[in-house]
């Protein structure tokens, strides 16, 4: 019944929060019109954003598996990975603001002068972050079973109907603010299960419970290399991700986006730490016997801890914190994904529409997206990790290249532009099935990527630039 | 590690190397604010 009545009053309070935030103008919907004046909000949305579900339950349960290594390489990254990104932040909202675009891919179009760039990245975005909302849609209605006792069908059911509410009405004013509760919930949930860990394995005796294989950094079940690779591709999605990067566009000036700069990295470090370390803990915590069965779903692990270590109604607000996980990325995903349909790739075909007309569609095709998402969940796949790791690698890919050149290198072109989109997305695409599976493949994508984008800008621009430096020199 | 209640040293190094990430970001985030 507690569980029940913690829902509702968390719906509530979503329903209510968007109401308040409801949204009038495309602008206002896609990017707040870049008013949102609160640092902590902002630094804290965007860590919600970025951890997903996958993360509360199969980055809580993979450490089981892979042991040390796992914790080690991904809450380092992690924390590495978010200080570059709000490191590069003041940058991208001067630049975005500039530039007066809406969108990551009106960014790119912008700086390089490239509706024809544009129109591709929205659909590489289109596609993949669809595929990317999948395995979420899984990972949350298999929360709400294990919350209310639903069926998993109704779980989905009920996970579209709360993000599209708040989606369609408040667009990313109530994203960015319902995000930070989430954060704040998913923060609180995280630093509970690991102090309760801690305490039920005798504080730091705990470390001497866990067996030496688990704490050696050679790797348990999983080499240290596979972790490493990862654990950074995994990271990456930090530094490039479009659902992330619209939340530095919201900010109202740069000293917002700066003070952000504190609250991101931090909350990303407690977080980090405290959800990849359980796995490990969990061996000085609960008998081998107890976790054997999760050696095989990794997944499930998150949820028996709460359960079997939490006093009753705590496990609650861990499932709470993991489904807000879930779905302050699905919001986010969905926002810049169908406005990456409609006002880019629409637009591109159609300039006339006008903005109440994108804003009209804007809402309706993310409804439509939740539910072929739903849809597509009813029968996936058990695992949840390997999943996200493809479709979001070749997103973060396609836009760090073009995105950290365009801020510090002058001599980005068009066709560098273009021609890292397609070297980036069909690298990592080939290289995922038929590839070395040591070598992760957004390190090959990366790699053509980036190849690809140096080779073709010095191409169609170098002599030009070098001409016209050399004409400066003499005159 | 083993044998001892001591936090095992992989895991202090982190500690230590995401304070100093943090800090360092800070350190340059705030310094810039002051330019």
């Amino acid at each position: 019944m507690i569980n029940q009545i913690l829902l509702v009053a968390y719906v509530a309070l979503i329903v209510l929060l968007s109401l308040k935030l409801r949204q009038g103008t495309f602008s206002g919907f896609a990017i707040s019109d870049r008013n949102i004046a609160y640092p902590a909000v902002i630094g804290i949305a965007y860590t919600a954003a970025y951890f997903s579900a996958a993360s509360f339950l199969g980055g809580g349960g993979y450490g089981l598996a892979a042991g040390m290594p796992w914790v080690v390489f991904c809450s380092f990254f992690h924390v590495a990975f978010a200080c570059l990104a709000w490191l590069m932040a003041g940058r991208i909202w001067a630049m975005a603001k500039k530039y007066d675009a809406k969108t990551v891919p009106q960014l790119l179009e912008k700086r390089y002068n490239s509706p024809r760039g544009k129109v591709i990245l929205a659909a590489i975005m289109l596609i993949l972050y669809t595929v990317y909302l999948v395995p979420i849609f899984k990972g949350c209605a298999t929360l709400f079973q294990g919350l209310i006792g639903v069926t998993y069908l109704q779980g989905l059911m009920i996970a579209v109907a709360i993000v599209a509410v708040y989606y369609a009405i408040g667009g990313l004013p109530a994203i960015i603010w319902i995000g930070f509760i989430q954060g704040i919930l998913m923060l609180a949930g995280a630093a509970l299960l690991y102090g309760e860990l801690f305490s039920a394995g005798g504080g730091n005796q705990i470390w001497e419970r866990i067996p030496d294989a688990v704490l050696s950094m050679n790797g348990l079940n999983v080499p240290w290399q596979k972790t490493l690779g990862m654990a950074f591709s995994i990271s990456l999605g930090l530094l490039a991700l479009p659902d992330l990067l619209i939340m530095i566009f919201s900010a109202k000036d740069r000293r917002v986006v700066r003070f952000a700069g504190i609250y991101g990295p931090l909350s990303i470090a407690v977080y980090a730490v405290c959800v990849f370390s359980l796995g490990i803990l969990a061996y000085g915590a609960v008998s081998a016997a107890d976790l054997a069965p999760f050696l095989k779903n990794p997944d499930g692990l998150v949820p028996f801890l709460a359960k079997a270590l939490l006093p009753p109604g705590f496990d609650a607000v861990i499932l709470l914190a993991a489904i807000s996980a879930a779905m302050s990325t699905m919001s986010a995903i969905v926002l810049v994904t169908t406005t990456s349909l409609t006002s880019d790739i629409l637009r591109y075909l159609r300039p006339e529409i006008s903005d109440k007309k994108t804003l009209r569609l804007t809402r309706v095709v993310g409804v439509a997206i939740l539910l072929i998402a739903a849809v597509s969940a009813v029968d996936v796949p058990q695992q949840i990790v390997p999943l996200v790791s493809v479709s979001m690698g070749v997103i973060a890919c396609s836009v760090l290249v073009p995105l950290i050149f365009g801020l510090y290198w002058d001599r980005g072109t068009e066709a560098g532009f273009v021609a890292s989109l397609l070297a980036s997305f069909f690298s990592v695409v080939a290289w995922n099935f038929y590839g070395n599976p040591l070598i992760h493949p957004v390190f090959v994508g990366l790699f053509c990527g980036a190849a690809a984008y140096v080779t073709a800008s010095l191409a169609t621009t170098g002599p030009k630039k070098m001409r016209l430096a050399k004409e400066r020199k003499t005159a | 590690m083993g044998g001892t209640n001591t936090v095992p040293l992989p895991y202090t190094a982190l500690l230590i190397a995401i304070a100093a990430m943090i800090a360092l970001t800070l350190f340059v985030l705030m310094r810039r604010y002051h330019d």
